[in-house]
């Protein structure tokens, strides 16, 4: 990737630190400069990330009678970020010298560090929210887990501006790279967890009720630190699962009665408790729950069944689980987090993801051995939204994430997307579910080229496969070509190792395929599809329901 | 402690993204492509890092060949 540092420092060493990706570093004096010119590096169409890294102690001078060179830094930022709306931008909080001369009156100087830390962080976080590229990267927070001082250098920064040390730099690359991470979407789904001695102090089987630890008081707080952790993993879309050798009945016990549980049963999508290994039962999970092992992470403090995990099932992650059970909440934060799960925004869909997979799981329940029938009781309501540029973020995640129903594979950066839903000769369709049991957002995208007639991509979140939908979006993303005067329309399939799910599906919908060197490749005649639909969502969702039926 | 010519020269190659032998052990500032002022900084910081030693600020402007470095780093470690 080409990454652009943008810094008022010597970043230069930092491209060591980056050796997959082509780093572009401005001068000392490019900071402002590099943000406001267009032919700038930084706004360069090629570049895939920018990094703003402004050194807070030239911004912030002691003594400085104004800090308004900082509001001005922020408003070049936003203004960056509204120009550059497909260009990731990182932007670092300011690391200031931990003692300033002016020692306590600090906190009381308007000018003085206090306030100017303030006025930057708040000012970040109001551009992080408004505009969905700007992400942040806590720099203080790094100073504070490795000691401000290991992160800069003296003798560098007289005499080249250098400002960071070597694990500074390397710091700040690890920084990015879980940034990176979490806006590749590369964040583990499934979060497993032992229950005795992980979610709480002792053996519940042994120990009963009362005498397991878990509180507020004493040690037993670090257990109930360690659940509000994992809770805030919850919220932000992870599905939590419970895999633990002990009796259903206790374990029942626990949840439904034990007070100071930070988890409650809503929060986890399924608990297993028996006897039985825990590899076969996390397998048994993955196919309960349609994915692959690589989206697992497994946490229990017992090495034999960890050892048991990473032996039988290579695809789990199985981070160690600390040594001394104090480490527990902050190794989960500083180790486990940035491992498995990270994340640059959290959306509407992550924080509901457990709800729709409870949804899922009651669906299954009433699922009957008459598929039509069962269908007609969900009661499905499907709304298509084209080009709705409110969903780049989710159309985005959806190429990235779908490995299954998907007909190419074809993997979009927000950018991609971005530019697709703008250009008149694309339409990308987006289709949002929602039946009796939950709304499950949006789950599906068809992108079809409109000015040469061919779907060039359809993909469908396996959590509603087979109810139709994929038909409905099919007809919509038809219906979008033969608006524009096309009375066929072109598809492709290129089958990978995951996604056999989809092959067969334009066949049944009438395309005829033949096979090409990557894949199939084929057209179906269009005939009534200008007709069905053209009066909006309500209408075509209206018009699926009864198809359905 | 004895510093060996050879782990300065190799973080020297790498800091510089030099080919092997481009520099040696003999090699002064003005011999070595890329070896300008910042590049000269960023071997020492390199330096540094890799013998665990502290160069004082004053000092590093004086580094100005490899024998130079070798004799200072033997002289830190």
């Amino acid at each position: 990737m080409r990454i652009v540092v943008v810094s008022n420092t010597t970043m230069d060493p930092l491209a060591r630190n980056l050796e997959g990706d082509e780093v572009v570093v401005s001068g000392v004096g490019d900071l402002i400069p590099w943000l406001i010119d267009p032919s700038s590096p930084a706004a360069d169409p090629a570049t895939g990330l920018v990094l703003v890294c402004p050194d807070g102690d030239s911004l912030v001078p002691p003594l400085a009678d104004d800090s308004s060179l900082l509001d001005e830094l922020l408003s070049h930022v936003d203004g960056f970020a509204a120009r550059h709306p497909g260009t990731p931008v990182a932007v670092t909080t300011l690391l200031l010298d931990s003692r300033g001369p002016l020692a306590h009156a600090d906190a009381t100087t308007p000018a003085g560090r206090f306030a100017a830390r303030a006025r930057w962080e708040a000012g970040l976080a109001e551009i992080a929210a408004d505009r969905p590229n700007v992400n942040v990267i806590d720099l203080r927070g790094l100073a504070e887990r490795h000691g401000a001082a290991a992160l800069v250098n003296d003798s560098y920064w007289y005499l080249g501006r250098i400002r960071f040390s070597t694990l500074g730099f390397t710091a700040l690359a690890e920084e990015l790279a879980v940034l990176r991470q979490g806006l590749a979407n590369q964040a583990r789904k499934v979060l497993v967890l032992d229950l005795d001695n992980t979610l709480w102090g002792g053996v519940v089987g042994e120990d009963g009720l009362g005498g397991i630890r878990l509180g507020e008081d004493g040690p037993a707080k670090c257990y109930r630190d360690f659940q509000r952790h994992v809770k805030a993993l919850r919220e932000a879309g992870t599905l939590l699962t419970v895999v633990s050798k002990n009796d259903p009945e206790i374990v029942d016990e626990v949840f439904d009665t034990h007070p100071m549980m930070v988890l409650k049963r809503d929060d986890i999508v399924a608990i297993s408790a028996d006897w039985t290994d825990k590899a076969t039962r996390i397998a048994t999970l993955a196919d309960t729950l349609d994915l692959g092992l690589d989206a697992f992470v497994f946490i229990d403090d017992n090495p034999v069944e960890r050892e048991l995990v990473r032996t039988a099932l290579p695809a789990v992650a199985v981070p160690d689980f600390p040594d001394r059970v104090e480490r527990l909440p902050r190794w989960f934060a500083e180790e486990v987090v940035p491992a498995f799960f990270p994340r640059a925004r959290v959306l509407d869909e992550d924080r509901n993801k457990t709800k729709q997979y409870q949804a899922r799981q009651a669906r299954r329940q009433v699922e009957t051995a008459d598929l039509a029938s069962f269908l007609a009781t969900l009661d499905i309501r499907l709304t298509f939204r084209a080009d709705d540029d409110t969903l780049v973020p989710r159309v985005s995640q959806l190429t990235q994430k779908t490995n299954q129903f998907n007909l190419t594979t074809e993997r979009l950066s927000t950018t991609d997307v971005q530019a697709l839903m703008a250009s008149p000769d694309h339409a990308v369709v987006a289709c949002d579910y929602a039946d009796r049991f939950g709304d499950e957002g949006t789950i599906g995208v068809a992108f079809v080229d409109v000015a040469n007639g061919e779907l060039s991509n359809l993909m469908l979140s396996c959590r509603v496969l087979g109810r139709g939908v994929e038909d409905a979006l099919l007809g919509e993303a038809a219906r979008r070509a033969a608006d524009r005067g096309h009375d066929r329309l072109r598809a492709r399939f290129l089958p990978t190792a995951r996604n056999g799910v989809a092959a067969g599906f334009l066949e049944r919908n009438g395309f005829a395929m033949e096979p090409t060197g990557e894949g199939l490749a084929g057209e179906k005649a269009l005939a009534g599809e200008r007709q069905l639909g053209g009066a909006g969502a309500a209408e075509d969702a209206k018009e699926h329901r009864d198809r359905v039926r | 402690m004895s510093v060996d010519v050879a782990d300065v020269l190799a973080v020297i190659t790498t800091e510089l993204d030099l080919d092997e032998g481009e520099v040696t052990a003999d090699s002064t500032i003005d011999d070595v492509e890329n070896w300008d002022s910042l590049g000269h900084l960023r071997v020492c910081m390199a330096l540094e890092q890799r013998f665990g030693v502290k160069i004082p600020m004053e000092d590093i402007a004086d580094l100005r060949s490899v024998p130079a470095i070798v004799a200072k780093l033997s002289a830190s470690a």
